[in-house]
C-alpha cells in the first residue's frame, strides 16, 4: 500500500520525538503514548510472553496478575495461535485472521475482551518463538472503526527503528552494568596494537620523524601517518608523545 | 551475537558504539551512507580504507561506492571486475549467509595470494586484509560495508566482526529512515502545492537551529549554544527538513537562506 505524503512525515515526526524520549527503554510509557498519536487508539502495551508456560513475562505482568488468569484460561487470542503456528510476525488485525462471527463466538471475546471494552487489535510482532513471544499490542473499543490497511503499513514501516531502539537501550543497559573500569587503567594491558604499529610507536618514541620512519621502513610516509592514526584511536591519545609514553608504560609493566 | 558479545567486546567498544550512534545523528539526511559517517567509522574499527558498496553481480559493475571522499556512482571499476568479485562475495552467493566476515574466514592465505584477484587489483593497492559487513540486498545484487587493511597491518579480530553485528540494526533503521526522507522529497515533488504554505513557515527556533547548522555547527554545539539537548536540535532538524522538503542539513541551510527564513 503506497501512503501519503502526509503518513510518511507523521513517521518521521514520531521517529525524531521517540528519539528525543531517550534509548533506555525500547518500549517506555512515553514512546507508547506517542505511538497512540501516529495511530489513534485507545492503549498501546508491549506484551512478552511465554507462551509454552501460558504467562506474561513484560515487565507490567504483575499489574494485571488476576486478569491474566483469565486470559490464559481461556487465550491465547488467534493472533498469538497464528504466530506460533506459522512464524508470520507481520502486523496483522484480528480481523485479518478470523470473521467477526467467529471472533464474537470465542469464550476468550465474551468473558475476557468483551467486558474490558476491547475489540480492535493491531499487533506487530517482535518474535513469535513460543518461550518469549513479543509483540506491541494496539487496542480499540467497540465505539471505534477498525485499524485501517493503511494503519497497518505505518505500524510495520516502524519495525526496523524499533528494533534500533532495542538494540541501543540493551547497550545501554550492558555498559550501565559494565564493572567499573580500574582507576589504574590495567584494562588496557593488551593493547592490541598489531607489529607494524609497536614498530612506528617505538621509532616515533625514539625520536624519529614519519619521513625517517617510512624510509626505514620502506613505506611511504603517508602510510606512517595512517598507523599513527590508527594507534592514537587504540590508545585513546591524542599525539605523538603521548601515544610513545602509554607503550612505554605497558612495557614497564608487563616486565614488572 | 551475545555469546560472541560476551567473549570479545568490551566495555569501552560499547561506548564507542553509542558514541558513534550519536555522532550519527549529525549525518542523518536522505543518504544513509554519507562519505563523513563512512570516515566516522574508522574510530570504531581503524582501517586504511572503508568503503559502501553496491555490486550488480549479473552486469559485472559497481553502480554505487561511497568512501570518506565521496560518493561515485555507476564507476565501472572494470580493472576489479577483469579479476572480481572477491572471495567474500562469492561465498556470500554461494551460501546467503550475510554475517560480516574476514577475507581469511573464507579462503586461505595461501589460495588467496595466487588468486588474479589479489596479484592484478589488492596487492598493487596494498592491501592484505578485507572485513566485509553484508547489508540486505536482492536481485542479484549485493550491498556491503568493505574495511580495508594494508600489507604489514593485523589481520580483523573477533572484537572487528562482533562491533560490526552489533551495528547491523543501528544501519538497518538508517537505511530504513533515510528511505522514509526520499519517499517524502518524491511526494512533495508529486504534490508541489501539497504543502500550506503555514506548515512549511519555520518557526523562529526552527530557524536558530538551522541557521547554526548551516554555520557549521554540530548538534551537540547547537544544543549547548541554545540550552536545549542534542535530542531537540535532531528534533527541529527533523521538521525543517520536512517543511522545506529537503534531505539534509546542508540542503535546509540553502533552502532556509534562498526562501528569506534565515538571514
Amino acid at each position: 500500500m503506497r501512503l501519503a505524503h502526509s503518513d510518511l512525515s507523521a513517521i518521521l515526526r514520531f521517529l525524531s520525538d521517540a528519539d528525543a524520549l531517550g534509548s533506555e527503554e525500547a518500549y517506555g510509557p512515553a514512546v507508547r503514548e506517542r505511538l497512540r498519536v501516529l495511530i489513534p487508539c485507545d492503549r498501546v502495551s508491549y506484551e512478552q510472553a511465554d507462551v509454552t508456560a501460558r504467562r506474561f513475562t513484560d515487565p507490567e505482568a504483575q499489574l494485571y496478575e488476576s486478569e491474566d488468569a483469565v486470559y490464559w484460561a481461556l487465550g491465547p487470542c488467534s493472533i498469538t495461535e497464528y504466530r506460533v503456528r506459522t512464524g508470520d510476525v507481520s502486523a496483522v488485525r484480528m480481523s485479518d485472521l478470523i470473521s467477526r462471527r467467529r471472533y464474537h463466538e470465542q469464550p476468550l471475546y465474551r468473558e475476557y475482551f468483551a467486558p474490558s471494552g476491547i475489540e480492535h487489535f493491531l499487533e506487530l510482532g517482535l518474535s513469535s518463538v513460543p518461550a518469549s513471544y513479543r509483540a506491541l499490542v494496539l487496542y480499540r473499543g467497540s465505539d471505534a472503526p477498525d485499524f485501517s490497511e493503511r494503519e497497518r503499513t505505518i505500524l510495520e514501516l516502524l519495525r526496523p527503528h524499533l528494533r534500533a531502539r532495542e538494540a541501543r537501550a540493551t547497550l545501554v543497559a550492558l555498559v550501565a552494568g559494565w564493572p567499573p573500569v580500574p582507576e589504574d587503567g590495567s584494562e588496557t594491558d593488551d593493547l592490541q596494537l598489531t607489529t607494524r604499529e609497536r614498530e612506528i610507536v617505538a621509532m616515533v618514541a625514539a625520536g624519529k620523524t614519519n619521513a625517517a620512519i617510512a624510509s626505514e621502513l620502506w613505506i611511504s610516509p603517508a602510510t606512517v601517518k595512517k598507523h599513527l592514526e590508527n594507534t592514537y584511536l587504540k590508545l585513546g591519545v591524542g599525539n605523538r608523545a603521548a601515544a610513545a609514553s602509554r607503550l612505554r608504560a605497558e612495557t614497564d609493566r608487563t616486565l614488572a | 551475537m551475545t555469546t560472541l558479545m560476551a567473549a570479545t567486546v568490551r566495555r569501552a567498544d560499547l561506548e564507542a558504539i553509542l558514541a558513534l550512534l550519536a555522532d550519527s545523528q549529525e549525518y542523518d539526511g536522505d543518504e544513509a551512507y554519507p562519505p563523513d559517517l563512512v570516515g566516522r567509522f574508522a574510530q570504531l574499527i581503524p582501517a586504511a580504507h572503508i568503503v559502501y558498496r553496491e555490486n550488480d553481480l549479473e552486469g559485472r559493475r559497481t553502480p554505487r561506492m561511497i568512501d570518506a571522499a565521496g560518493v561515485f556512482l555507476d564507476e565501472a571499476d572494470e580493472h576489479y571486475w577483469a579479476v572480481g568479485p572477491c572471495p567474500v562475495t562469492v561465498y556470500r552467493s554461494r551460501t546467503g549467509d550475510l554475517s560480516s566476515a574476514r577475507l581469511s574466514d573464507v579462503v586461505s592465505w595461501r589460495a588467496y595470494r595466487e588468486t588474479a584477484l589479489y596479484r592484478e587489483y589488492f596487492r598493487p593497492g596494498g592491501i592484505d586484509h578485507l572485513l566485509d559487513l553484508a547489508l540486505e540486498a536482492g536481485g542479484g545484487r549485493q550491498r556491503s560495508v568493505l574495511f580495508c587493511r594494508e600489507r604489514g597491518d593485523r589481520d580483523f579480530t573477533e572484537r572487528d566482526r562482533a562491533v560490526l553485528e552489533l551495528l547491523r540494526p543501528h544501519l538497518r533503521a538508517r537505511e530504513a529512515r533515510a528511505d522514509l526522507r526520499r519517499r517524502v522529497l518524491a511526494t512533495t515533488a508529486d504534490h508541489p502545492d501539497g504543502l500550506a504554505g503555514a506548515a512549511t513557515a519555520l518557526t523562529p527556533r526552527e530557524r536558530e537551529v538551522v541557521y547554526l547548522a548551516g554555520a557549521g555547527r554540530t548538534n551537540a554545539e547547537i544544543a549547548g549554544a541554545l540550552w536545549i539537548s542534542p535530542a531537540t536540535v535532531k528534533k527541529h532538524l527533523e521538521n525543517v527538513y520536512l517543511k522545506l522538503g529537503v534531505g539534509s542539513r546542508a540542503a535546509a541551510a540553502s533552502e532556509a537562506r534562498s526562501r528569506g527564513s534565515v538571514g
